[in-house]
């Protein structure tokens, strides 16, 4: 008692801590309990230990879906890294340095995140449809007529088509948490750099990225996660099972579709094991992106010792 | 947090999993006590004074042709029996259906597929499906085939078909006319014809690359066409599917593919892409469902049909009952005597007429009257051969779905080129289990 009573905090934590171990801790463990059995998600359990992790890394058809799916979502998350996480940090620049009508920009870039998921991939619909796409009509315009193609499910652009819909809805919300990071740089600062006489683009490499380099550290841990767990995209164009050769499928729906999809094609025994296989592929998601963010917090705060 | 809120649901299901598991006993062993209550009141009576509220699925995927007809059906319905308020929704798929299973959350009525495929057997064997055969349906009209359309070990259990359906080859006759080409009477005129409108820049059959049950037609098609004792062979336990001409019948489909016969970037189309390209005339032909006429029909097109000859001109068309009226009773319905109402009238004349002339299918019942000249169009073959659906999921385990591995595996396989028909053919063979002899 004496030792909580030296530490009056623990109270404080207290309420958050049991609402987070109920609906967060408590759930993870659960579900890995779960990937320890051979279940339907109806009938009776079987425990199997490790046997569901065997199976999917032994099991061909399961292995290539996991790596499909680990592989585009990895292929998001570079497009995501490599060429929004810059567009944003120029546009929040440009943002930042006041450009004529930055307000109006401002609003408009972030815009989309307030369109809910399926009315952006139908206002992609409108636009790379087949037959009522503008895309194609704009093609025949320019009289590139033999070039007009059903864009939203040709095979090799799967992933592609997704990206351009997730950079559209999502490239507003990099670009103000890099433009809050900004405003926060001490004006004399930037002052001072001015009346050293540093160019527009010195000031950018040699002041703001380096103030908000914590800041786009996170971001790219936040565009990790959300590579991961995308699902909303890939199903609404694909469907469960993930569009023609899988190749919109990524992580979250590989386990939509193990765990309460038509399952029944994979083989071996997925039809009598749904749920056991779908914690399991839970379970991995979460040690992929558990790994990474940890590695990141200890980078981040090893810099910061320095 | 996606996976957050998915491992919170399989926690709450694992919850509802064991309730389900130690009620299992109990929907067969309260079966027969409502049964016993039941018939003592007869069917005839009229059921409780008290208003009370059915809910009931309909079949989401054909929405778009069902709409019309069940309107009618349930406004009849509800002029018959005013007690009785019938909520119907299109909110029935594959994935919807299974969410409700898990969560034993089944509406009243729903439909389901008969013996076409092994899901009707599992929801049995699993108590979800209430037993009809106490209720002494009055099935006087229907043949034995029927009634095994919906019976399990000897008990019936949902509303009887009363149509058939099959697969035809939808054309254009205008553009079959100026390519001076008729309905094929043999397979080689039949492709001959397709290589003549190719030359011709217009997309030869039309094909819903991206819809897994449309873009499987030409298969449902060319099997019996191909393979019809096969397949039957291999239903038995006397053959198997590694027998030549299953093997030839999907390399049918992928040559098909390789020499462009579905046009370009079919692998992209979806099934109203699909139907928009040969209803604009952009593609000659489709291969549809029976139960899709009246779509075609409502389009003014200059239209025909013709089942696909096999190579010596005999057309073996694959044969199903259609499952639009098949209707099952949740075992957990709180209304049972009710709902049995409903099963009933889907049994009768009044209720298969309607949807007849809405939607023009091919009766199997004598005393439904056809709706067109075009109904008799459909029903013009030689012999009815077997549905390869129905016989991959009679060689199925609840380990092993042949079936489905047809679907989701095989065809999308062969509509990139990924592997040859015998390679397709030898997939299938190795998941089949096939019955002793």
């Amino acid at each position: 008692m004496a030792w909580i009573k030296k530490r009056p905090y623990l109270w404080f934590i207290l309420p958050g801590f049991a609402l987070y171990s109920l609906f967060t801790v408590y759930p993870i463990f659960s579900a890995f309990q779960i990937s320890l059995n051979r279940w339907d998600g109806i009938g009776p359990k079987t425990f199997v230990g490790l046997g569901n992790y065997a199976e999917l890394f032994g099991n061909q058809e399961l292995f290539s879906q996991l790596t499909g799916a680990f592989r585009h979502s990895g292929t998001l998350f570079l497009l995501n890294a490599l060429a929004v996480l810059p567009a944003q940090l120029y546009m929040a620049y440009l943002l930042y340095s006041g450009i004529r009508g930055h307000r109006f920009f401002q609003a408009m870039i972030f815009a989309p995140q307030f369109i809910a998921t399926p009315v952006i991939v139908f206002m992609g619909t409108l636009i790379f449809d087949g037959n009522i796409g503008v895309f194609n009509k704009l093609l025949e315009a320019v009289g590139l007529g033999e070039w007009t193609r059903p864009w939203l499910g040709l095979p090799e652009l799967g992933i592609f088509i997704v990206w351009i819909m997730v950079a559209w809805s999502g490239i507003g919300v990099g670009m103000i948490f890099f433009l809050g990071a900004m405003k926060m740089i001490p004006t004399e600062m930037m002052e001072a750099a001015l009346l050293e006489g540093a160019s527009y683009w010195r000031r950018f490499f040699s002041i703001v990225l380096p103030q908000i380099k914590t800041t786009v550290l996170n971001m790219l841990i936040l565009t990790y996660i959300f590579a991961m767990t995308m699902f909303d995209f890939s199903f609404i164009l694909g469907g469960v099972s993930g569009g023609i050769n899988r190749s919109v499928d990524v992580m979250a729906l590989f386990f939509y579709r193990i765990a309460f999809g038509d399952n029944s094609a994979v083989g071996g025994s997925m039809n009598v094991n749904a749920m056991g296989m779908g914690t399991t592929i839970a379970c991995v998601m979460f040690a992929v992106i558990f790994v990474v963010a940890v590695a990141q917090v200890v980078i981040t705060y090893r810099r910061k010792e320095v | 947090m996606l996976a957050l809120l998915a491992m919170t649901g399989a926690v709450l299901q694992g919850c509802g999993g064991n309730d389900n598991g130690n009620g299992n006993a109990a929907p067969s062993s309260s079966a027969p006590a409502s049964a016993s209550s039941s018939p003592g009141a007869p069917a005839s009576e009229s059921p409780s004074e008290e208003a009370v509220t059915l809910k009931v699925w309909g079949d989401l995927g054909n929405q778009a042709v069902l709409e019309e007809p069940f309107k009618k059906i349930n406004a009849a319905f509800a002029a018959k029996y005013p007690n009785i308020k019938i909520e119907y929704d299109f909110a029935q798929n594959d994935q919807s259906l299974n969410v409700a299973l898990q969560a034993n959350e089944l509406p009243d009525l729903f439909w389901v597929q008969g013996d076409k495929t092994s899901k009707m057997g599992e929801m049995v064997k699993n108590g979800f499906l209430l037993d009809l055969t106490p209720y002494n349906l009055d099935l006087s009209r229907y043949s034995d085939s029927e009634k095994a359309y919906c019976t399990i070990d000897g008990k019936i259990y949902c509303s009887l078909p009363s149509f058939f359906d099959t697969n035809v080859v939808y054309y254009n006759k205008d553009l079959y006319e100026q390519n001076g080409l008729k309905a094929p009477s043999t397979w080689d005129e039949f492709v001959q014809g397709l290589e003549t409108l190719k030359a011709a820049g217009v997309t030869p059959i039309t094909l819903a690359g991206k819809s897994e049950w449309d873009r499987a037609w030409p298969i449902f098609a060319f099997a019996p066409a191909f393979s019809n004792a096969a397949l039957k062979a291999a239903q038995t336990g006397e053959g198997k599917l590694t027998d030549p001409s299953v093997a030839e019948m999907l390399q049918a489909f992928r040559d098909f593919v390789d020499k462009g016969y579905f046009g370009k970037d079919f692998l992209a189309q979806d099934y109203a892409a699909a139907q928009f390209a040969f209803t604009n005339s952009k593609a000659a032909a489709i291969i549809d469902g029976t139960w899709a006429n009246s779509t075609y029909v409502e389009s003014g097109m200059n239209l025909g049909r013709f089942s696909i000859p096999n190579k010596e001109g005999k057309k073996v068309v694959q044969s199903s009952y259609s499952n639009f009226m098949t209707y099952a009773i949740s075992s957990k319905s709180a209304h049972p005597d009710q709902a049995i109402k409903y099963i009933e009238f889907l049994n009768s004349l009044e209720a298969q007429q309607i949807l007849e002339d809405a939607v023009g299918l091919v009766p199997t019942i004598k005393d439904i009257v056809a709706k067109d000249e075009g109904v008799k169009e459909l029903a013009v073959f030689d012999e009815a051969g077997v549905n390869v659906y129905s016989v991959l999921t009679a060689l199925s385990t609840p380990e092993s779905n042949a079936a489905d591995i047809l679907m989701k595996d095989v065809i999308p396989k062969l509509m990139t080129s990924a592997i040859t028909g015998a390679e397709g053919a030898a997939t299938l063979d190795k998941a089949a289990a096939y019955p002793a002899k």
